[in-house]
């Protein structure tokens, strides 16, 4: 699994590549305790190029949602494909998370957000 | 030149570490295009295998990364049924508590994706060591979800 980040009007743009399972979710795990204790607590995650998700792949989405609810912040998606939409949708996950079909509408249905200043 | 059939054995032991995981969502997903299985529902019965591998290695084998795991898988006109076999610590699904779709929760997902994306499930804790889980999928039967 490739992570690559990105920020874009103060939002997180997280792009996961390859396929996220127990042996690996420990890194996107890491990744994102790392990006929350920056302070960040708005995200989009960019599963464009992800191939396969199992339940530890989705625990580690509602961990995050959860967490990042607390500061009033938000987790939306986009480019799912759709054999990783239906996994959400077994478990009506698709209801939890906003998903959009690309970063751009994604990150604009955030509200416009002050960049932090330097 | 004449074309080489190539053969995908019906049977694969794996040793109990999660990296391994890939190589059999692979060997599953060779066997379920060649029986006629569309990506989708492909990915449907590599879900529910990782998810039988992952409770296995994490909870019948404790994490402990020296034991093996046999899987088979058998299709016929009407199905295609996947077996694991582990010699680990057993398995009661009577213990486990049902999943609550109301509310979002950090787990628990794996034994429900396992018996909501096959048509049946069994586990078989008489066998003499381990567990046997023995899942089947109809070939005529649509996605999930």
């Amino acid at each position: 699994m490739d992570l690559s980040t990105a920020r874009v009007r103060g939002i997180v743009v997280l792009a996961v590549v390859g396929e996220i399972d127990a042996a690996n979710v420990a890194h996107l795990r890491s990744c994102l305790d790392d990006l929350l204790v920056k302070g960040e607590h708005n995200f989009v995650i960019d599963l464009t190029d992800v191939s396969f998700m199992d339940s530890s792949g989705l625990a580690t989405l509602v961990q995050l949602f959860k967490r990042v609810r607390i500061g009033q912040g938000d987790v939306r998606l986009c480019g799912m494909q759709p054999k990783v939409k239906r996994v959400f949708e077994l478990i009506r996950l698709d209801r939890v998370f906003d998903t959009f079909a690309g970063q751009g509408e994604a990150v604009a249905s955030f509200p416009l957000l002050s960049e932090p200043q330097p | 030149m004449s074309a080489v059939a190539v053969q995908i054995p019906p049977t694969l032991a794996l040793p109990s570490r999660l990296d391994a995981m890939g190589g059999a969502r692979t060997w599953l997903d060779a066997h379920a295009r060649i029986a006629g299985f569309d990506p989708v529902a492909s990915s449907e019965l590599q879900l529910a295998l990782t998810e039988a591998l992952s409770n296995v290695i994490r909870h019948s084998y404790r994490s402990a990364d020296n034991e093996t795991i046999l899987l088979s898988v058998l299709v016929d006109a009407d199905t295609l049924t996947l077996t694991v076999r582990d010699f680990g610590d057993k398995f009661y699904r009577a213990t486990l508590r049902s999943v609550d779709l109301g509310s979002p929760q950090v787990g628990g997902y794996g034994v429900y994706f396992i018996e909501a994306l096959m048509d049946e499930v069994e586990w078989d804790t008489s066998v003499e060591q381990g567990n046997l889980l023995r899942m089947v999928r109809l070939r005529a039967s649509g996605p999930r979800g």
